[in-house]
């Protein structure tokens, strides 16, 4: 039996459940229509689903191993694929035995940025560059400032449907004289830079990269054939260094004297972390190794870190350690060596070898003034090597 | 084995309260310190604090309901009950350490961020002989009480520890947050509530056990010898204290570290830099900061105005900021910071840059919350700049919102300018980032006649003003201002200048953001807390970011849907299980910690957007709703003998309470007492029901006293677990305050709906 009071209590329950979903329909009807919008959206990163990858450009410099299996040999990880599935950089799938480069003609950040933010320095100061990047990437840095475009897969982001000869044509419309592959690495997206490179070639235009040097030889030298110049990130000179890219140093450091001997104009780029490849007599072996393999005349950046990305918890490089790194780099006896990411800072310019007059005054990716005349510094006549038309 | 227990007298009762109360208080100690010690480890936010919850009430609760049961079987229950006591004092302090070398137990360095799987699977172990032993403490104490007081109910047992255990939690949830951890730090409050512990062990086994046992005489000789030689090894906890604060520090010296009631600040040298850390992340780097921040957030600001002369800096002033506000030749710098430490730290160690900023006659150093500051003063301002970098948590959250910017308003002069920033990129803006962004500037936009952002990479400058003057300002006026006013900068030149004004630039950005459509941030549909949260996953736990996704699109009548099929399958499982209320009961007690948890956010969250972010109000409100508790469960002991239909009658008190909060959160009342009020009416109808719950398994005699206390207390907990998880993450951010009040709502209805089916139908 159920007593009066149990009654009452059930029916007011019911009462109130009522009045609760009619007050619910109201209220979601006539106050919260906020809340309502959530409706209309289904996801929180939009890729284009709807076209998923691009099976067009069959990858380049792979091997077919039998049972479904290729090798790609773009780069040092040489990585084995099996059917339907992709490489370390993401970029590449295998598609019944067919190697692809899934995201040709597809970038996702298109910039026009000055030359020094790259940086490079010795090639036409002052001028424009039309940045490409793309998903994907072969390293996987613990402080990449590019990760969300980097560490993603195309269906992770959006992109624009630019094939080679729209970036040229935009690049011409535009009078923008270069054309650089950046923010993720050129080598996990590498037919894309070599048939923009080859067509920006057959159009006047230049082109750039900027890396982190781990590319195979043959790869290599067939790029360089349409390459003006090259960035090279190296992150340190130990393999601790690199565990922090989950990388490895040797590559680098062959693909640095294939360019070197292509003739290709080349700079180096250190971000010094601290705690990770900070160690002064690590900076010291880098530095007689770039003398001894490349010459003194490969301009250096050391460029001051920030926290970012996985590696927010270390404090940004002090001040100190990169004067130190410049004058250990002096002293080895390199001639362009520079300071980055510390706007003002009197290393942030070049100097001529010569007479040690400031040849180009830079603050942070402003050129202020440029003193080199047709190659040569417009105090003593120095031969400053670079690209300068 | 009861009538041992009654030889004991009165002394021994005092012993066994005394032992509650501690055991209260250092549950509370530990979850605030090892909560604190998460959150430096683990970049805190509120999912990481919502994850530390998760795992250690579902710790607690498996200590109180299955190893607490076999206080029920145990004939040496004080016995076990000491050991307990034992395991957690030694398990806290270890666990403080371990949580310090989180990092070397995942072979990564100090400088990596760690994500959600680290957090959960790290708290997780560490956190096991803690919450786990403080569980199964509860209930074994419970059995004690049984024991000892044979004349009383086994429900005004459990209730009794439940109040004593509750005193313990007020006292210390005050006392920690005001006294210990600022005076002590957290490694040394460990060792001393360790010692406290230990203390009251000895106290029982002398009163409990010792008479009749050997083995127990031994175990009182040399915890007693182990206490005092723990007592004066101090030095030896100091270096082990500074040597696993440095673990967090690779290569770095560790000169200074201290918790204030905020925060935890920590300064580092490296070769002459002074870096300085606030809850494990640094945020000035000295004597050279991070040029290019310090110039653009300052500057960019500084220039859209014509001729700013009173400037107000809410948050990041010193260290470089107000140097170069200072440049612009201003007669006022009224500038708040939330934690004195800041300030005092930032003294204790001082540098050419900083000495200037203190010492400059236009500054004026508030001590105060910003928001705050802004509903009260007086002045008016002609730039505003606000610090932060980011909503991340619901409190900073708070100078995100539309009220917020609503406020500023009140306190601009003519033609006056308001600056912020936001998580940015400058190649590439993914889905995460355009919803942080737009949920913010949306947000503004509603309040303020003109926006222009500054796309940058790491951040966006976001630039508002009620004047039509700012729209006109070209790239090349803020180089004359910048010329005219004769400013001396390392970065900004008329180049770089042009660069950032850059049409494609900008042009690209609002491209960007015209993709993406989302609701405005505002106190009360705190958006930009989750955005924030899915952007940061995105970046630390990718693969955790589909769950997040899915949380994202759950909506009011989705939880009700989800709740109506909870509700069905717990009536489904009453069935199946001895169609009695044990079931129910459960049911309703896990719903009651839930909307407890829950109300206590929304109370507190409330409370922050209406008079700011004061910490002793923080802790009163806490205190108010354990207090109420007490009362709560006091009162059902003490005046009545509880029964079905009252339990039913809290239920339904507590669904017209919710519609009570939603009435107040869409009235514009701003009164504490409302707030006080409304924290003490949650805590007593949630000590009701767990009293009332406790009376009901008596009455109806389903389980032993171990076994209920265990379930009642677990089943408390383990409603307070999702609550945690769900409200901070998903239910307040998502579907906000109003719609997780409506929630409760339709939840308090749910459970008394089958509490009364089963009344019916019970067997």
């Amino acid at each position: 039996m159920i007593s009066r009071s149990r009654l009452v209590i059930t029916i007011s329950s019911l009462v109130i459940m009522a009045t609760a979903v009619v007050s619910i329909v109201l209220f979601s009807r006539y106050t919260l229509p906020v809340m309502a919008e959530h409706n209309s959206e289904s996801h929180l990163t939009s890729a284009t689903p709807s076209q998923g990858p691009s099976y067009h450009r069959e990858a380049m410099f792979y091997q077919n191993l039998g049972d479904g299996l290729v090798e790609c040999n773009i780069c040092f990880r040489n990585c084995v694929i099996p059917q339907g599935e992709r490489g370390y950089c993401k970029n590449k799938e295998n598609k019944g035995g067919t190697l692809y480069n899934i995201v040709h003609g597809r970038p996702s950040a298109v910039q026009i940025d000055p030359v020094e933010k790259e940086p490079m320095y010795h090639m036409m100061p002052g001028t424009q560059i039309l940045c490409i990047g793309t998903a994907g990437c072969n390293f996987s840095c613990n402080h990449c400032q590019n990760w969300h475009l980097s560490q993603r897969s195309i269906e992770d982001l959006n992109y624009y449907n630019l094939p080679p000869e729209a970036i040229v044509r935009f690049a011409l419309e535009q009078g923008i004289p270069t054309i650089s592959f950046t923010y993720n690495d050129p080598i996990s997206v590498y037919e894309y830079v070599y048939d923009v490179a080859k067509l920006a070639k057959e159009n006047g235009l230049k082109i750039i990269w900027h890396s982190n040097g781990a590319i195979n030889p043959e790869p290599l030298r067939k790029l360089l054939q349409y390459t003006d110049a090259v960035t090279i990130d190296l992150k340190g000179f130990s393999q601790k260094a690199y565990d922090n890219a989950n990388a490895e140093l040797a590559p680098v450091l062959e693909a640095l004297k294939i360019i070197h001997q292509a003739g290709v104009w080349v700079e180096i780029v250190n971000l010094v972390i601290p705690t990770v490849n900070d160690d002064i007599n690590e900076i010291r072996e880098m530095c007689e190794w770039i003398k001894n393999n490349l010459g003194p005349y490969v301009p250096v950046h050391f460029s001051r870190f920030h926290p970012s990305y996985k590696m927010k918890h270390l404090p940004s490089t002090p001040i100190k350690t990169l004067e130190k790194a410049h004058s250990i780099a002096e002293e080895v006896g390199m001639h362009f060596i520079t300071v980055g990411n510390v706007p003002g800072h009197s290393y942030n310019s070049t100097y001529c070898p010569g007479c040690d007059e400031k040849i180009i005054h830079r603050v942070h990716f402003s050129v202020l003034e440029n003193k080199i005349k047709e190659g040569k510094c417009g105090y003593c006549g120095y031969k400053i090597p670079g690209i300068w038309q | 084995m009861a009538t041992k227990f009654q030889e004991f007298g009165s002394s021994s009762k005092a012993m066994l309260v005394v032992a509650t109360v501690v055991m209260g208080a250092s549950g509370i100690v530990a979850q605030i310190i090892l909560l604190r010690e998460f959150l430096v480890t683990f970049q805190g936010n509120e999912l990481s604090a919502g994850v530390f919850f998760a795992n250690w009430l579902l710790l607690e609760f498996l200590g109180a309901y299955i190893l607490g049961r076999q206080s029920d079987r145990n004939v040496y229950v004080t016995g076990v009950f000491v050991a307990l006591t034992l395991i957690f004092s030694v398990s806290f302090p270890v666990a403080v350490l371990q949580t310090r070398s989180i990092h070397s137990f995942f072979s990564v360095s100090s400088g990596q961020a760690l994500g959600i799987v680290e957090l959960f699977i790290s708290s997780m172990l560490i956190l096991l002989p803690v919450s786990l032993t403080h569980g199964a403490l509860f209930t074994f104490s419970c059995k004690i009480f049984d024991r000892i007081s044979s004349n009383k109910t086994s429900s005004h047992n459990i209730t009794e520890v439940y109040i004593y255990e509750t005193i313990g939690a007020i006292f210390a949830g005050l006392g920690l947050t005001l006294i210990f951890i600022p005076l002590m730090g957290n490694f040394h409050t460990a060792i001393f509530t360790g010692i406290i512990n230990s203390v009251v062990s000895v106290g029982i086994i002398k009163l409990f056990l010792m008479p009749e046992s050997k083995i127990a005489k031994c175990c009182y000789c040399l915890i007693l010898s182990l206490l005092v030689a723990i007592f004066f090894a101090k030095p030896f906890w100091d270096e082990l204290d500074y040597r696993s604060l440095s673990n967090r520090f690779e290569s770095q010296e560790l000169i200074y570290n201290r918790s204030s009631r905020y925060s935890n600040i920590s300064v580092t040298r490296l070769h002459d830099q002074l870096t300085f850390y606030s809850d494990g992340l640094p945020i000035i780097n000295l004597p050279s900061p991070d040029l290019v921040t310090v110039e653009e957030r300052s500057h960019f600001p500084m220039l859209f105005h014509d001729s700013p002369q009173s400037v107000l800096m809410i948050s990041s002033g010193v260290g470089g900021y107000i140097n170069e506000v200072l440049k612009h030749g201003v007669t006022t710098i009224d500038y708040t910071e939330l934690d004195p430490l800041t300030i005092e730290v930032l003294k204790k160690y001082p540098t050419e840059l900083t000495e200037k900023e203190f010492s400059a006659n236009e500054v004026n150093i508030i001590r105060k919350d910003g928001r705050a500051f802004v509903e009260q003063t007086s002045s008016n301002y002609d730039v505003i700049i606000l610090g932060f970098d980011q909503p991340s948590t619901l409190q900073i959250n708070r100078f995100f919102t539309k009220e917020f910017f609503n406020s500023l308003k009140r306190i601009l002069n003519n033609d006056a300018i308001v600056s912020f920033a936001l998580p940015g990129s400058g190649n590439y803006m993914s889905q995460e980032l355009k919803k942080l962004n737009a949920t913010v500037i949306g947000a503004v936009k509603e309040e303020f006649n003109y926006i222009f952002v500054l796309p940058g990479s790491g951040y966006n400058m976001v630039i508002a003003s009620q004047s039509e003057k700012m729209v006109h300002v070209t790239g090349s006026d803020l180089s004359k201002r910048l010329e005219r006013r004769n400013i001396d900068t390392h970065l900004l030149n008329p180049f770089y200048i042009e660069y950032k004004f850059q049409a494609h630039r900008t042009n690209w950005f609002n491209n960007e953001m015209s993709t993406v459509s989302v609701a405005s941030n505002s106190d009360r549909n705190p958006k930009a807390v989750f955005y924030n949260l899915v952007y940061t996953n995105s970046m630390l736990s990718e693969k955790f970011v589909p769950v997040l996704e899915f949380l994202y699109n759950i909506t009011l009548k989705n939880c009700l849907i989800a709740l109506i099929i909870v509700t069905l399958f717990v009536i489904v499982l009453s069935f199946l299980w001895g169609r009695n209320l044990k079931l129910p009961i459960c049911f309703s007690i896990s719903s009651t910690g839930f909307s407890g948890m829950v109300f206590d956010l929304i109370i507190i969250f409330g409370f922050q957007i209406y008079f700011g972010y004061v910490y002793q109000w923080i802790g009163i409100l806490v205190s108010f709703f354990m207090a109420g508790t007490m009362i709560g469960s006091y009162a059902i002991v003490k005046y009545t003998k509880g029964s079905f239909n009252l339990l039913c009658k809290t239920e339904l008190a507590m669904a017209g309470f919710s519609l009570f909060v939603i009435l107040f959160l869409f009235s514009s009342v701003e009164s504490r007492l409302l707030f006080l009020f409304m924290s003490i009416t949650t805590g007593v109808l949630v000590g009701m029901q767990f009293s009332l719950a406790n009376r009901l398994f008596e009455q109806k005699k389903y389980f032993s006293t171990g076994r209920t206390a265990g379930l009642i207390y677990g089943s408390d907990l383990l409603g307070g677990w999702i609550g945690g998880m769900l409200a901070g993450v998903a239910l307040i951010p998502v579907i906000g305050l109003v719609g997780t009040s409506f929630l409760i709502f339709g939840l308090k209805l749910a459970s008394v709906l089958t509490l009364t089916l089963f009344k019916a139908v019970e067997r």
